[in-house]
């Protein structure tokens, strides 16, 4: 008998701080392109920070037909107990086998698994990844008197009047006439380059 | 008056043809596609279309449009083995649409020289088209920047990725740079200023384009006037490709506003091109997407990009 292949699915770190819709989607995208070109099953890592609600359900229902349909396997990759109770609870007629990391699942299922890994980099190297476009990430706080590392828009954190800074600028303090605090620093609010 | 002197000048150079150039820095991100789809879709509109691969080291637009092997090319010109220029325009299988291939093995077409690039110039002014659509290399470079600056519509095409918005970038810088050079042309030590000062590797760092005109406002405050008068009538159209996510449908506009901030170009968004999972297939099929799969959102995107500006006399 062949040995089941398994894909494994995951997002990127920067990705996941974004909304669950655009979470959803990247996983859909995903999975998409690994049912349309091949034969393989599929080990989806879900994010620590997805809350399961009733979005991720149907989505998962979703995915579910369209993984029986095609007469391969969905396997859920979590340790995270509140998302494991949810997923048994609604799927409890047909359940979804949850394994807790990738080696408990390769083991068990004595499956080969293909797992390019590109996305979990950036947990030990994140400044060596490159911004998504179109992406939120304020965390990133930046001062007057540091270099701009990513070309975007940012948001004065004291009177929130928005500007765009281009990488290899150096951050000065706002130009707003009425901003009461020009120093108070700059929040990354949209991702270019 | 002024402010149309820039699109009289290009009236004059061109006759009524339109030239719409398609650039943006970066390889692989649509540039042929879309110029030969939009090409298509101009075609079906009843336009003349002529279609130019101006990327000479690595053309590909005819295998675009369906020709296996061009049967004449732009070198066949060039070498003089074809003596009459629309000898060597081929007919395509689309309506209205020629194609001036750029195909060549030749490593000394790479770069063609000033001379050979005003011969190829000549004959496009001359030549019974109601457009020319000019699909340009990937890359910064002079041949690229140079006909990008000639055309009545440059359009920058960007994908949503880093990579792609920082080349696009330096391709507009590039643009301005070149303008700059020429507007200087005559001065040998301003000339040396701005090739030192544009590149990155200069020892005191990288120098914003804004900045680099208020240096040279101080000694030539006339030239830099003229120069600011003349980008001022400049305007490069956006458009992204491949578009997936919500997230990503703002990534064009917010590029433009950086490009408005940092280099004083007007941007006119003209919108987002979906990305399409049957491309490649369409690509592999030698076949044109438009043509392969009819009223995809693709098309529709497009054909509202030529009805709202291309084939607009008030946006024109």
């Amino acid at each position: 008998m062949a040995m089941k292949q398994v894909k494994v699915v995951r997002l990127p770190q920067s990705l996941l701080q974004q909304e669950t819709d655009l979470l959803l989607d990247e996983l859909d995208r995903k999975c998409t392109q690994i049912m349309d070109e091949h034969d393989y099953s599929i080990a989806l890592v879900l994010p620590e920070s997805l809350k399961i609600g009733l979005k991720v359900l149907w989505w998962l229902d979703d995915l579910m037909v369209r993984f029986t349909t095609q007469e391969t396997s969905l396997y859920i990759i979590s340790n995270i107990e509140e998302q494991i109770e949810a997923i048994d609870l609604s799927h409890h007629d047909q359940p979804i086998p949850v394994f807790k990391d990738i080696s408990e699942l390769s083991r068990k299922l004595q499956a080969s698994v293909e797992d390019d890994d590109t996305h979990r980099e950036d947990a030990a190297a994140s400044e060596s990844i490159l911004p998504i476009p179109g992406t939120i990430q304020d965390q990133i706080i930046k001062t007057a008197g540091e270099k701009v590392e990513t070309t975007g828009e940012y948001r004065c954190l004291s009177c929130h009047e928005n500007r765009m800074w281009l990488k290899g600028d150096t951050f000065a303090s706002c130009s707003n006439d009425i901003c009461v605090q020009k120093n108070k620093g700059w929040q990354l609010t949209f991702v270019l380059f | 008056m002024a402010a149309n002197l820039c699109l009289i000048l290009k009236m004059m150079y061109w006759g009524n043809k339109k030239v719409i150039a398609i650039g943006g820095g970066k390889g692989g991100i649509g540039k042929s596609i879309i110029s030969s789809n939009l090409a298509i879709l101009l075609g079906r509109m009843n336009k003349k279309v002529l279609l130019v691969d101006a990327d000479l080291g690595a053309a590909n637009l005819h295998t675009l449009l369906g020709i296996r092997f061009p049967q004449y090319t732009l070198e066949d010109y060039l070498t003089e083995r074809i003596k009459t220029f629309d000898d060597i325009v081929l007919k395509t299988r689309f309506t209205g649409v020629s194609l001036l291939s750029g195909a060549s093995d030749i490593l000394s077409l790479l770069n063609p020289t000033f001379k050979e690039r005003q011969k190829i110039i000549r004959n496009l002014q001359k030549f019974d088209a109601d457009f020319i659509v000019i699909d340009l290399p990937a890359g910064t470079h002079m041949q690229a920047v140079d006909f990008f600056s000639m055309a009545h519509f440059g359009l920058v095409v960007l994908e949503p990725t880093p990579t792609s918005l920082e080349n696009a970038f330096s391709f507009l810088k590039n643009m301005l740079l070149r303008k700059l050079l020429k507007a200087f042309h005559r001065n040998v030590s301003v000339r040396v200023f701005i090739e030192e000062i544009s590149d990155p590797r200069n020892p005191k760092g990288t120098i914003r384009f804004k900045d680099m005109l208020i240096e040279l406002e101080k000694e030539h405050p006339e030239i830099v006037k003229f120069f600011k008068e003349e980008i001022a009538r400049e305007t490069v159209y956006i458009v992204a490709n491949s578009v997936e996510h919500d997230a990503q449908k703002n990534v064009a506009n917010k590029f433009a506003m950086v490009v408005n901030e940092y280099l004083n170009l007007h941007c006119i968004l003209l919108g987002n091109l979906p990305f399409e999972p049957k491309m490649k297939e369409c690509v592999v099929a030698i076949t044109p997407f438009v043509e392969k799969i009819p009223d995809s959102l693709f098309e529709k995107s497009l054909q509202h990009m030529i009805e709202s500006v291309f084939t607009s006399d008030k946006k024109f």
